[in-house]
């Protein structure tokens, strides 16, 4: 065997990893090569000798000058003196600058908490999403303006149908309420005439009456 | 009631957790106080050891990634630690040399009554070049892998285990010479 091997197998024995095989030749080789052995021996009497060994009790001595003085806290410093304080101070000032200069909005939508960055859309995308709502707020709006425009379209024609009723009716009542008129117009024209008539016969013949009574008495 | 862990310890003791800090040193103070000792043989420089390297892991605690056990990341350091200790005693000493001044501060008598085994393996392991005696500590006190230990000194497996090796050899002298004078 050579002396690599046994360095190996010897220190694989004294930290107990040897296997079967491995004792096997270990035995084999304490008894057919003396220097190993004699390492052997020596090496289980320090064993012993250094688990006889009694360790010695430590006389006392000042354990707290050891600690490094800067890294001494003080176990009682109230928490407003902590050193890391002033850190997280500037951390949470730092964290409100971002959030407002990178505008976070925080949400509650279906029972959860959402974060987001109010410019996480691109220009284009904006313009896109703009574009979307202006048409469709367009054609909702155009649909209801024809809807509008059929109804007043009904509304005026059923006015325009009522209105042209209400002519004809007028125009119809009208006329014969004139033709009314007329004819009494014309009738009174004709009494009135026939009354000229008669106090013009009647004057004819009191004028006559007058000439014959005269010419009567002259006789 | 419930043990804080590492990690948890660790994350409260970055942002300037004094009493998390001191639970994770009362955890690991023992483990490094006795490498130290085992390291320097002497209880002065394990304390001094023992203080820079848990200064080093509070500086450093915030690089800690997790990656791999919080003990492993301990060690890795203490065994920085006890590099730089090393050439600050020893700035002319080569790393891979032995120690010239073995056992110059042994540990005290009250750390060492009828623990003659404990001052027999340190005083062994003091005769160890530094290099060696770091792979061994590790390896049976720390009880790492390879592939830890090559991690912890920045190291190939197959040097570590080539420092062991070495390091087995000169203990097994060592230690026989240490019984046969107490014979």
């Amino acid at each position: 065997m050579q002396a690599q091997d046994k360095s190996q197998l010897f220190a694989r024995w004294l930290e107990g990893n040897l296997s079967a095989d491995e004792q096997q030749r270990f035995e084999q080789l304490c008894k057919s090569d003396s220097e190993f052995a004699e390492r052997v021996v020596i090496c289980e009497q320090m064993e012993s000798m250094s688990e006889a060994f009694q360790e010695y009790d430590v006389p006392e001595w000042d354990r707290e000058a050891t600690i490094s003085p800067q890294l001494l806290v003080d176990d009682n410093t109230p928490w407003w003196q902590w050193p890391g304080l002033s850190f997280v101070s500037l951390a949470a000032s730092s964290a409100a600058i971002l959030m407002v200069a990178l505008n976070v909005q925080i949400k509650v939508q279906d029972d959860a908490v959402v974060i987001g960055f109010a410019n996480s859309y691109s220009e284009a995308q904006i313009t896109a999403l703009v574009d979307e709502k202006v048409k469709a707020i367009s054609d909702a709006a155009n649909q209801e303006n024809a809807q509008m425009l059929v109804q007043y379209q009904q509304q005026l024609q059923q006015q325009q149908q009522q209105f042209s009723t209400q002519l004809a009716d007028y125009i119809l009542t009208s006329n014969r309420t004139e033709r009314k008129e007329d004819f009494a117009e014309l009738i009174k024209f004709v009494n009135q005439q026939r009354n000229d008539d008669q106090v013009y016969y009647a004057r004819q013949l009191s004028l006559l009456e007058e000439n014959l009574s005269q010419d009567n008495f002259e006789e | 009631m419930f043990e804080q862990s590492d990690e948890q310890l660790i994350k409260k003791a970055v942002k300037g957790n004094k009493s998390a800090w001191l639970k994770l040193v009362k955890r690991y103070e023992k483990a490094v106080f006795n490498y130290g000792l085992r390291m320097t043989s002497n209880t002065e420089d394990a304390m001094d050891l023992m203080q820079e390297v848990f200064i080093s892991v509070h500086k450093n605690l915030a690089t800690y990634k997790g990656e791999g056990r919080f003990k492993g990341w301990l060690f890795k350091i203490a065994s920085y630690r006890c590099v730089e200790f090393y050439r600050k005693k020893r700035p002319m000493q080569d790393l891979d040399s032995t120690d010239e001044i073995v056992c110059d501060a042994a540990l005290p008598e009250h750390f060492l009554m009828s623990q003659q085994q404990n001052r027999a393996l340190v005083n062994a392991m003091q005769l160890l070049p530094i290099n060696q005696k770091s792979v061994v500590e590790l390896k049976f006190f720390g009880h790492f892998t390879f592939e830890e230990i090559a991690q912890q000194l920045d190291i190939s497996a197959n040097t570590v285990k080539s420092r062991l090796y070495t390091a087995l050899e000169k203990l097994k002298i060592i230690l026989e010479d240490s019984h046969a004078s107490a014979r």
